[in-house]
């Protein structure tokens, strides 16, 4: 995995983790799971969006972490 | 179909099983399970709670009562599975291979370009979910029992822009539960060239 992509991957958890903590501090009240809940269209928003980037950056990771882990396993 | 590889070529193998269908097949099992439990449990990041199974189940009986029975729940997950795992054979079939074709980064058989792959399947089934399943099916069964019954002001909004008592959230939320889908499907479901390279 070429070093600037793990930067790349990094700058999305990171901006994930940003995006998704925002939205937690934005929507009041505990977690619950009472219908329906806390309820902030913002906030819930950015906690969805936050969410998506951290799974994606993680599969972004997981899968160059497997072709280095292939790369090594190819040589002699 | 269920050749050597994508192509129908040999030289290729696969993350689970030995060909495109058996990989597809069980990752779609894996990604639809994993998407759906983590669906039921959004709550606990304040997320609304995304229960696929209910509403497969209330759209196979047309029921709208609330609360749902337990076996129309079942029935309703059980239906939620299949399609999950439909929609990723077609994936492992035909689109993984066409997204192939169509762009060049992707023809490489590689867990990145396959995770991207996925990601864009994901992606694709939460634009069909949101600006047709979620208002034209559910929105027609659920809506008026949200205005009507419940004297909300929304039902199921267009391109599920809001959701009962939820805005634009739901848009959100659901795109989150079909990346949780697609990344996993990309993951794995991984054909790979037998020689490691991811090209040839």
């Amino acid at each position: 995995m070429a070093g600037r992509a793990v930067w790349i991957y990094l700058g999305v958890l990171i901006f994930g983790i940003v995006l998704a903590a925002a939205g937690f501090v934005l929507t009041p009240g505990a977690a619950s799971f009472v219908f329906p809940g806390p309820i902030n269209e913002a906030g819930q928003s950015l906690i969805a969006l936050g969410l998506t980037f951290i799974v994606v950056a993680v599969g972004l990771l997981l899968a160059g972490l497997e072709e280095r882990m292939m790369a090594m396993m190819d040589r002699p | 179909m269920g050749g050597d590889d994508e192509s129908g070529g040999p030289g290729v193998r696969y993350l689970i099983g030995k060909s495109a269908a058996t990989n597809a097949a069980i990752a779609g099992f894996i990604a639809t399970m994993i998407a759906t439990v983590s669906g039921l449990w959004f709550p606990g990041v304040k997320l609304p709670q995304f229960d696929f199974n209910a509403l497969n189940g209330r759209l196979a009986f047309g029921d709208a009562t609330f609360p749902l029975s337990r076996d129309v729940w079942m029935i309703g997950a059980v239906i939620h599975m299949i399609d999950g795992i439909i929609w990723a054979v077609i994936f492992g079939l035909v689109i993984s291979p066409v997204l192939g074709v169509l762009f060049k980064p992707l023809r490489l058989m590689t867990p990145t370009a396959n995770l991207m792959k996925g990601i864009i399947w994901g992606g694709v089934l939460w634009i069909i979910s949101s600006a047709l399943w979620m208002p034209l099916l559910i929105g027609g069964l659920l809506g008026p029992t949200f205005t009507g019954g419940f004297g909300l002001s929304c039902g199921v909004g267009p391109f599920l822009t809001c959701f009962g008592p939820y805005g634009i959230q739901a848009l959100f939320t659901n795109l989150f539960w079909h990346m949780i889908w697609g990344v996993n499907l990309g993951l794995l479901f991984s054909p790979m060239w037998a020689s490691g390279s991811g090209t040839r």
